[in-house]
């Protein structure tokens, strides 16, 4: 009698098939929870991590390296005001109040747009330095084959 | 060989003989004279020319202790022109000039008796005459008879049919050899003769019918036919004309010959057959002239060998069965006509057996070995390609070794197994050709024939650097940069005359340099000879040097070795110059460091690939660089917050 195929053996991939993250179940459960918990901190972060959909939306590096660091500053930027919310006693309606307040979503979102100047910046930076470095390199090289070649020839 | 140069009206020989090559003198034997000042000395003399067409003996300078009896060279010089010979004017005319028949006594006394004890000293000598005729003894009926010049050329050159024994007529004049005292005893047998008489013997006839003659009737037999002849002479002129050189009286037994004393002489006349063999032309009659036949008509001779009709005629015309059963048996152990000189070798051998008193015949040509110096000299000098090439032939054959080793004898008193062991020993060996170095051996008085270095005279290896510059000095040599100094006749002159092992040295030397074989023979002879400094030569030797030296791996290092060798050929040191060329361990080092340049430049190479590959990746990278820095400084943004709103 022939053995049924296991059910829980895994078929590769199809390719071209988008990989969801790796405990994307994991960063839910904890986002649920945290709104379960705390909704206020949910609507003071969401608010001040708004700009953060269109940088998410259009990071496109495998190692979400803009994503992340936009996140480190924002997070930098709304610590202070998270834990006056939370000296506070956490309520919905201060939560709404902070969020509404311009001075505090500017600071949220102006750490955002920081970070991903921050790190366009450097890019660009370093890519001009690794261009100037290969030039050099390649001159010296050139320089010293014309030397040796007129010396010893082909 | 060009004979374009020309003597000045007046030259001056050992500092005391004003010589005017434009006065002509008497001749002397045949030689043509010009006259000469004696600086400061009493005496007449006469400068003697010998054109360089001529062979002269290669011991010129021996005979000058060779007695009151000989005219002896007082002085000589080579120039460019001719070989000049000062020599005492004869104090009375050729004995050729006298007409009077002379008596038995005046012949042995004036004649016989002076020219003998000459003989008697040039034999202790190691020398021959081999010029005795009329034109070339000087004297009277009433005085003695003194010896012309004979080292003016090749030994009995200048002779005649009837003062040579026929073995010796036969040969043409360049390969009669310097013989032996006793040859020379024969010419003046034949003077004598031929003053007893009055006249020549044997008047009018051609060479050709004197030999046969000879050979026929014997010398004295043939001579004398029909002549009346004093008895007494007749005995001492038989054994002096005997057709066997160990038949003729000793120089010496002839100088303390007695008039009137009763002589006698061996009569020996060769067997006659019964019925002539004919060979081409020519009808033998005896064995000579059996074998004089094979030598004139060798093709005839040669299928009348195999044939078997010689042996034939040999046991039933003349008699002679154990000659014949010899020639049957060398004939039988001869190989086919076809084989390479076979034919050559076959005629030598038989002519051995018939005759062992031959001279050694080679494709229809009789010679005596002794006599190669001078048969080379005039093959060279005429451009002979037929003579040399026979004689290349008869060297390659041993041609010379088994006919000294049939006859059991060498030609003379010249060292015949010496330069034949030399002659062996040179085949194959590379440095130059053989038969152009035997010509120089052989010759040893001559310069260097080479069109090249002909002009400057050159006879000795060590003068040739010094005689280049000086030639090149004074513009008798076109200073034409890039010739070559060493053709063949150069380098056999060298291997001739030279250190053949050191030369071997030079030439292996010369084979790591290319076109550097010029410069290495003659930078091996300035070593070996401390030769003057030659910075003209050198100039002219460095633009194939510079040539060769392009080749060199190395632009620094190229330009320093063309700079040293021209540093040394402006000193004109060639040795220096050679070293500095044939440096091995430069060469390595120099072809170590190209490689290692030729590896940095593929290492270079490769490395731009890598720069341009890796330009397509700057991006990336910089971008994964300023998210870690991102990152990094998030971080550090976080921590510091933390640190002021929890701790502060």
């Amino acid at each position: 009698m022939a053995r049924a195929a296991s059910p829980r053996a895994r078929t590769a991939p199809a390719p071209g098939a988008r990989r969801l993250p790796a405990f994307l179940w994991l960063k839910g459960v904890l986002c649920g929870a945290v709104l379960m918990v705390s909704p206020a901190t949910m609507i003071v972060i969401a608010a001040l991590f708004a700009p953060l959909v269109a940088i998410v939306a259009t990071d496109a590096s495998p190692s979400r390296a803009t994503t992340r660091t936009a996140i480190l500053f924002a997070l930098a930027a709304s610590l202070r005001l998270l834990v006056s919310l939370w000296s506070s006693g956490g309520d919905v309606a201060t939560a709404i109040a902070m969020a509404r307040d311009p001075r505090s979503l500017l600071c949220g979102w102006l750490a955002i747009g920081a970070a991903w100047l921050l790190l366009e910046v450097i890019s660009i930076v370093l890519r001009l330095a690794f261009e100037i470095s290969a030039r050099m390199a390649e001159t010296r090289h050139r320089s010293e084959i014309e030397t040796l070649l007129a010396e010893w020839g082909e | 060989m060009s004979q374009a140069a020309e003597d000045p009206a007046e030259l001056v020989i050992d500092e005391r003989f004003v010589v005017a090559t434009r006065r002509p003198a008497p001749s002397i034997g045949g030689v043509d004279a010009v006259e000469v000042t004696h600086r400061g000395g009493s005496g007449r003399f006469v400068a003697l020319r010998v054109g360089n067409g001529v062979p002269p003996r290669g011991r010129a300078a021996a005979f000058t202790g060779a007695g009151a009896g000989l005219i002896a060279p007082a002085a000589q010089h080579v120039s460019a022109a001719a070989s000049w010979f000062v020599v005492g004017q004869p104090a009375s005319p050729a004995l050729g000039a006298q007409t009077a028949p002379w008596s038995e006594a005046q012949i042995i006394t004036h004649l016989i008796r002076p020219v003998a004890a000459c003989l008697v000293t040039l034999q202790a000598q190691g020398l021959t005459h081999r010029a005795i005729r009329p034109d070339n003894v000087f004297g009277g009926a009433d005085q003695p008879a003194v010896l012309g010049p004979c080292w003016t050329s090749s030994a009995a050159s200048g002779q005649d049919a009837r003062a040579e024994s026929p073995w010796v007529a036969v040969c043409p004049p360049q390969a009669r050899g310097e013989g032996t005292i006793a040859d020379d005893v024969y010419a003046l047998g034949a003077l004598a003769l031929a003053l007893h008489l009055g006249h020549q013997p044997m008047p009018g006839l051609p060479d050709s019918v004197i030999i046969e003659r000879k050979l026929e009737f014997g010398s004295f037999g043939a001579m004398t036919a029909d002549e009346r002849i004093v008895p007494g002479l007749a005995d001492l002129l038989r054994s002096m004309l005997a057709d066997d050189p160990d038949q003729r009286p000793a120089a010496a037994t002839l100088a303390d010959l007695a008039v009137r004393r009763e002589r006698r002489g061996v009569r020996r006349v060769a067997a006659r057959a019964l019925r002539p063999l004919e060979i081409g032309e020519c009808a033998a009659w005896n064995l000579p002239m059996l074998v004089l036949a094979i030598g004139r008509s060798p093709h005839d001779g040669v299928r009348l060998l195999r044939s078997g009709a010689v042996s034939q005629w040999l046991r039933r015309a003349m008699e002679s069965p154990a000659i014949a059963a010899r020639l049957d048996e060398l004939i039988n152990a001869a190989p086919d006509a076809d084989h390479d000189g076979a034919d050559s070798l076959l005629a030598l051998r038989a002519a051995v057996i018939l005759d062992p008193k031959a001279p050694l015949l080679w494709e229809g040509r009789f010679l005596w070995p002794d006599a190669m110096g001078a048969i080379l000299y005039a093959a060279v000098l005429s451009r002979d390609t037929a003579a040399i090439e026979s004689v290349r032939r008869a060297l390659r054959a041993d041609a010379i070794g088994r006919w000294g080793h049939a006859t059991g004898r060498p030609a003379s008193q010249v060292d015949l197994g010496g330069w034949l062991q030399r002659a062996r020993s040179w085949r194959g060996e590379g440095v130059a050709d053989p038969i152009l170095r035997l010509f120089y051996t052989l010759n040893p008085r001559l310069p260097c024939l080479s069109p090249v270095l002909e002009v400057l005279r050159i006879v000795s290896p060590t003068e040739m650097i010094a005689a280049i510059e000086a030639g090149l000095a004074d513009g008798r040599l076109p200073v034409d940069a890039g010739r070559g100094w060493i053709d063949g006749h150069v380098a056999a002159f060298l291997a001739a005359r030279d250190d053949v092992a050191a030369l071997r040295s030079d030439v292996d030397a010369a084979r790591h340099v290319a076109g550097g074989a010029d410069l290495a023979l003659l930078a091996g002879l300035q070593a070996r000879h401390r030769g003057v400094a030659c910075p003209q030569l050198a100039r002219t030797l460095l633009p194939p040097l510079r040539e060769t030296l392009q080749g060199r791996p190395g632009r620094t290092r190229r330009a320093a070795i063309i700079a040293e060798v021209e540093q040394h050929a402006a000193r004109g040191d060639l040795p220096r110059m050679m070293s500095a060329m044939a440096d091995k361990r430069r060469v390595q080092l120099d072809t170590a460091a190209q490689d290692a340049a030729r590896e940095r430049v593929a290492e270079l190479r490769r490395k731009l690939e890598l720069l341009r590959d890796g330009r397509a990746g700057f991006a990336a990278r910089a971008q994964r660089l300023a998210g870690e820095i991102g990152i990094g400084t998030g971080l550090l943004a976080l921590a510091a917050t933390a640190f002021v709103v929890f701790i502060t």
